[in-house]
């Protein structure tokens, strides 16, 4: 895999046009909503990329990286085994990683329509 | 003793009325049927994501692991939270994929992206070898529950049927909206039970958390702690990876990903996901505090450790309501298994076999399956078996093998072939069943390894296979030099 046969592949999660999808269609077969007219399609495909995005690495690396010395602890934090604690706290941190991630992407991107809760 | 069996028949009995209830007003064609009429918002979703969280699996093998092995069992708290940190990016290109070519079902992706119809129907057998298993086990959990919950009233067999009975109606009728109505009462249940009796049972019988644990340690020494070999660090870091990366590859939650109305939707629950799945927490302190209550439940008989300190612990009613909650973790996955086998068993297998099939008749024979399939299923449930069990063991390993091929498409045009991924994931799926039935683990692969390397999950082997088979035949079939030149002419 030549460095820039994978550069080309990053580029793929750039946005593209409704009619960059259109001339995309041929190549990938079943999709004749696309070409239809009478049937718009406001979806974007792909996502672009961002450095701020590396964001979701972040806690996956944290918790799993600090697991080889979370073992080795013996204090006791509030009382509970400190690999539970270790592990928890990344859980959240999990979750505070992809609030800032949404806060950013919120404010960047104009892509994304506003929803509200469904009903099935 | 007969307040819990009325609690069980009521909890039963509104899941099935929600289940019906959930059709009102809506058409039952296929994409209705399977995905909601992708009609979905951040809420429905949630439900639906967060059926992965809790199943049976979860609320007596969580608290199993928790009482039987200690540490070990941590890992059922980290492979979520990886899982919905990918999940933020890989969800919403999948939608973006998906809603524009009206995709239904996971193995659809599959065809559109490498374009080949013989890789759908691979990645269709695949997918329904590892969601029979998975129903059997929801359905062998269902019959525990029950049985324990009514204080032995009804025997497991009973269960299973009537059980069945209920989750064919149901799905029958009213699809994924049935799976999405009752996923909120389980949800309302779960949070109310777990995070109840997981905080009261520590109190009750050690004065406090900090006692519990330290009171475990007394006797077991280390026991919160991962041993220097076997389930060690590596073994941990290398288990939550595999199931991390298999965890949206199972066709039901893939497809749930179909039912949003906009891909803003994973975004959000990409942020409240983790947080919830924190009840974990609670169905694990169950399982240490029944370390020195009920002590001396050996091998399998581990997983009925939650059932059974709730037994000497509460009266009926509350047996009842802990039950009731039980058996909605097994009716919603469940549902959601019988959907996305059959939509796939109609869609992508019987119908390229048979062309001309129309979008009508796919999904009426996809809503005749469903009996079929939960008959297989409870049969396979009722006869037992090692074969099952060793089949249910293979259930994430196999869906696991799905993500090289699924990684590399995600681009425009996929990086590796339709030849290079069939060949992958066959061979990934060779490997993880021959490792599994020979018993072979890293340390009998590569004797002279250290030990970090041997106490590494063997699911890795068979995906290093799989990601190697696939850039070798991807490479032989599709020339590097032809491939860049035309994408260049292209852009």
């Amino acid at each position: 895999m030549s460095a820039f046969h994978a550069y080309r592949w990053l580029d793929l999660f750039y946005d593209y046009s409704p009619s960059t999808i259109a001339s995309l269609s041929s190549t990938t077969g079943n999709d004749s909503r696309v070409n239809d007219p009478t049937q718009p399609t406001r979806v974007v495909e792909g996502i672009r990329l961002r450095a701020y995005h590396l964001l979701i690495f972040v806690a996956p690396i944290g918790m799993l990286g600090g697991v080889p010395f979370a073992n080795g602890v013996r204090t006791l934090p509030f009382g509970l085994p400190f690999l539970l604690v270790w592990i928890a706290a990344w859980v959240i941190a999990t979750s505070v990683c992809m609030a800032v991630l949404y806060a950013i992407d919120g404010r960047r991107t104009d892509s994304a329509p506003p929803d509200s809760a469904g009903s099935p | 003793m007969n307040a819990a069996l009325a609690i069980l028949a009521l909890v039963f009995a509104v899941s099935i009325a929600l289940g019906l209830f959930a059709r009102r007003g809506h058409d039952m064609n296929l994409e209705q049927w399977s995905i909601g009429g992708r009609g979905f918002g951040t809420v429905f979703v949630f439900l639906l994501m967060a059926g992965e969280i809790y199943t049976t699996f979860t609320f007596l093998g969580g608290s199993g692991w928790a009482y039987g092995k200690g540490a070990p069992a941590f890992y059922i708290l980290c492979y979520g939270a990886i899982a919905y940190s990918l999940s933020y990016l890989m969800l919403p290109l999948i939608w973006r994929y998906a809603q524009p070519r009206r995709l239904v079902s996971q193995a659809d992706f599959f065809v559109a992206k490498y374009d080949s119809r013989a890789l759908g129907v691979l990645v269709s057998a695949v997918s329904v070898l590892a969601l029979v298993p998975y129903l059997v086990l929801q359905l062998k959990g269902l019959g525990i529950i029950v049985s324990e919950s009514s204080y032995g009233r009804i025997s497991p067999t009973i269960a299973v049927w009537t059980g069945s009975v209920a989750l064919v109606a149901y799905v029958i009728v009213s699809g994924v909206r049935g799976s999405a109505w009752t996923a909120a009462l389980k949800d309302l249940m779960i949070l109310g039970v777990a995070v109840g009796i997981g905080i009261y049972l520590p109190i009750h019988y050690y004065g406090g958390y900090g006692a519990m644990f330290k009171a475990i340690e007394a006797g077991k020494p280390d026991f919160f702690r991962l041993p220097p070999a076997g389930m060690s660090p590596a073994w941990l870091i290398s288990t939550v990876l595999l199931s991390a990366l298999g965890f949206y590859m199972w066709p039901q939650y893939f497809a749930s990903t179909y039912t949003a109305k906009s891909d803003n939707v994973f975004r959000k629950n990409a942020v409240i996901l983790p947080l919830y799945q924190l009840v974990v927490l609670f169905v694990l302190f169950t399982g240490f505090a029944a370390v020195r209550v009920i002590p001396g439940l050996e091998g399998d008989d581990a997983d009925l450790s939650l059932l059974r300190i709730s037994r000497v612990t509460f009266g009926a009613p509350m047996l009842g309501l802990i039950g009731g909650a039980g058996l909605l973790t097994a009716l919603v996955p469940g549902s959601m298994i019988l959907i996305s086998a059959a939509t796939i068993l109609a869609k992508n297998v019987y119908r390229p076999l048979m062309p001309g099939t129309t979008d009508r008749s796919t999904g009426i024979l996809a809503r005749t399956l469903v009996p079929a399939i939960a008959l297989v299923a409870v049969w396979l449930t009722l006869r037992g078996g090692h074969a099952i069990v060793s089949l249910l063991l293979l259930g994430y390993s196999f869906v696991t093998q799905l993500f090289p091929a699924f990684v590399l498409s995600l681009g425009r045009r996929p990086l590796a072939s339709a030849e290079g991924a069939f060949a992958g994931i066959l061979t990934g799926e060779i490997t993880v069943a021959y490792v599994s039935w020979s018993g072979t683990s890293v340390a009998t692969l590569f004797p002279s390894a250290p030990q970090f390397a041997k106490d590494l999950n063997v699911g890795v082997v068979a995906l290093v296979v799989n990601s190697v088979v696939l850039l070798v035949v991807t490479a032989a079939t599709r020339p590097l030099a032809g491939k860049v030149s035309s994408d260049v002419i292209r852009a």
